[in-house]
């Protein structure tokens, strides 16, 4: 009896040895596949809430996980930057003609009414850093070969402390993310639906995000004329760029 | 008939004592039934006037969609008029007989980016012409203003709410920087500087709120021509019914909704039941005072038993009986009833001068005004006079009617 128990704690040591491995490698070549040295992008957001469309185009640069800058060129939002320098946010809005700072629970708001949260659009660190993942199970999602992994968020300070999320087999692509509150509670849902090769990697270029505390809304993300690993001045990180 | 009406006199007067204790808790209970009519009345007139001024109007114009989502302010939802503006449509209805002023109003939330209070909301008014005619403070009867000035339509100015600026430690010249979700779904990022501070004696509004002026507001959340809400004021609200039929087939819009007050959520969600919670309370005291009034009267009913046995016995029939006690009992209650009237109408009209401080007796903040003024009405002194001048008589009837039957040896041997 006691060497079958023996037999089976081994077993099981094994066994979440050979799937946490397993797991942490997924991750990590999700990471590799979504995050970059630096980036430059046209992207496009599109606001749909209850019927009406909103569409905000813009001009983005990020460097490191530190350093972001986008300016929006659609007509209404027009002139309207902001600026990620040391892990700072902020934002110049045109009709005051005033750089103002985004901290604390600002953060974690709506950017531009949006389904995504300002650090939703300005994050790139690596899942890897910030999560501890477990394969769920290996199932089958819109015709792919996917595992589905749990990740629990490292820090409690992470925005969300639990996510699931559907990697593709064959690209580590995460095609389909739930992200999760502290009580359980599912908030958002984000799908990707276009990856595009950029180089070694398989990279998400349409990804639709959904605020499931807001009824009837969604936020397509689209990155268009996409350079990854591209020399970016570091003046354009600066504030002064950001008045100009 | 007229020697037992001389009877019953005599015998008010025979036991002084009685007679005095029995109009003392007639008139106890009816000044107390007028106080209490007055004083909930009061709250329920406070509570519509304050509804009305900052939250429906006489009548209330917005889209449908809006309404839909009113709980999230949101400024995607602005009225339009076919073939007309703003400023045109606001002509047109002010021309309707019957309408006072005519308000085009913003309301939404804000994030604060400066101070530890995270979350306000912004209300854009034409703060200067709204109070024109109106006080928004009920208690001191004036605008509300207690400090500094009316903002600057051109400039980046507001008032703030005086519970709102201790909150968030401001005060005049102080500045707040904010961010709205405009109509088209961008941030809106601004600084407001504080030119004054607002005491609306209305805790939710004191306590939250910080006033624009309407056109600033209206260009920064990119509403160009256009509003959020409209108010309607009516010179008489009982016309109010009228004076919306007449806008809605003006607006000829079906996805502008035209409000009557009492259909507004708003009413229905605060005032309604709030009116129901007064006539809950109103009864309750009802009960109370019919109580003493009844408790008082039964007992100096079966204290005198025994008399009634001996003038039974001395030959006065059963119905001459209850006639004298009915006849007693009428005038103890007309002049407990009297008394009761006037002391509880003198002490209603002199209250409803001087507010009710409700923050201070409960120890709490309420949703509408912290004050109330207790309401004199003739009319509500009269109502409540007469039953229970009803409740003391019939107290009267009904055991001298059961004791007037007994046998008179019974009643002597009681």
């Amino acid at each position: 009896m006691k060497k079958l128990f023996t037999v089976f704690l081994m077993l099981s040591f094994l066994s979440m040895y050979f799937y946490g491995q397993d797991a942490v490698s997924i991750v990590r070549k999700v990471d590799r596949n979504e995050i970059y040295d630096s980036i430059k992008y046209e992207g496009e957001m599109i606001i749909e809430l209850s019927g009406k469309k909103y569409v905000k185009t813009f001009y983005s640069y990020s460097k490191g996980t530190k350093n972001f800058f986008a300016e929006f060129i659609n007509q209404d939002d027009a002139g309207t930057k902001y600026l990620k320098k040391d892990g700072n946010l902020y934002v110049y809005s045109p009709d005051t003609e005033e750089v103002i700072p985004i901290t604390g629970h600002m953060l974690k708001e709506s950017m531009m009414g949006s389904d995504m949260s300002y650090e939703d659009t300005i994050s790139n660190d690596t899942l890897e850093s910030r999560y501890t993942p477990t394969i769920v199970e290996e199932t089958k999602m819109d015709g792919k070969d996917v595992w589905v992994l749990e990740l629990i968020a490292k820090k409690k300070t992470e925005s969300y402390p639990k996510q699931k999320m559907w990697v593709t087999k064959d690209t580590f692509n995460a095609i389909k993310v739930e992200l999760f509150a502290l009580s359980g509670a599912k908030l958002k849902e984000q799908t990707v639906t276009e990856v595009k090769k950029i180089g070694e990697r398989y990279f998400p270029t349409i990804v639709i995000m959904k605020d499931l505390l807001r009824k009837n809304s969604q936020t397509t993300f689209k990155m268009n004329k996409i350079e990854i690993d591209v020399n970016i001045p570091e003046n354009t990180f600066s504030l002064r760029n950001l008045e100009k | 008939m007229t020697e037992l009406i001389k009877i019953a006199i005599r015998n008010i007067f025979r036991n002084k004592r009685r007679s005095l204790f029995c109009i003392a808790a007639i008139f106890v209970a009816v000044s107390f039934i007028v106080f209490i009519k007055g004083m909930t009345e009061g709250m329920y007139g406070n509570f519509e006037t304050i509804i009305k001024n900052f939250e429906v109007g006489d009548i209330a114009i917005y889209h449908k969609d809006f309404e839909k989502k009113k709980v999230l302010l949101p400024l995607q939802y602005p009225i339009e008029f076919e073939n007309k503006n703003l400023t045109d449509i606001i002509e047109d209805i002010k021309k309707i007989d019957g309408v006072s002023d005519v308000f085009p109003r913003i309301l939404t939330h804000s994030s604060v980016t400066n101070n530890f209070v995270k979350h306000i909301i912004i209300w854009g008014i034409d703060f200067e012409n709204e109070t024109k005619n109106k006080n928004f403070n009920l208690k001191t009867k004036s605008n509300g203003l207690i400090e500094g000035n009316i903002p600057d339509s051109n400039k980046n100015e507001c008032l703030i709410g005086v519970r709102l600026a201790k909150k968030m430690n401001l005060k005049i010249g102080d500045k707040i920087i904010s961010k709205i979700i405009s109509s088209q779904f961008s941030d809106k990022f601004f600084e407001l500087k504080i030119t004054g501070i607002f005491d609306f004696d209305c805790g939710h509004i004191d306590s939250n709120y910080i006033i624009m002026p309407f056109s600033r507001l209206q260009k920064i959340g990119v509403l160009l021509n256009k509003t959020q809400t409209l108010y309607i004021f009516t010179k008489n609200p009982k016309n109010s019914y009228k004076i919306k039929e007449i806008v809605q087939k003006l607006i000829n819009n079906p996805n502008i909704i035209v409000r009557n007050w009492e259909e507004s959520p708003e009413y229905l969600a605060n005032v309604k039941t709030n009116r129901i919670l007064m006539q809950i309370i109103y009864i309750v005291f009802i009960v109370i005072a019919s109580l003493l009034i009844i408790n008082t009267v039964l007992m100096a009913i079966y204290e005198r038993i025994r008399e009634i046995g001996i003038i039974g016995s001395l030959g006065m029939t059963s119905k001459e009986i209850v006639f004298l006690f009915f006849f007693e009992g009428l005038v103890l209650s007309l002049i407990g009833g009297f008394l009761g009237m006037l002391i509880g109408g003198i002490s209603t009209f002199v209250l409803s001068f001087f507010p009710v401080d409700l923050e201070k007796m409960i120890g709490g903040v309420s949703f509408a005004s912290n004050t109330i003024f207790v309401k004199f009405s003739p009319i509500d002194i009269l109502y409540s006079g007469f039953y229970s001048i009803l409740i003391s008589t019939l107290c009267i009837i009904l055991p001298s009617l059961k004791v007037a039957f007994i046998n008179p040896i019974n009643c002597l041997r009681k």
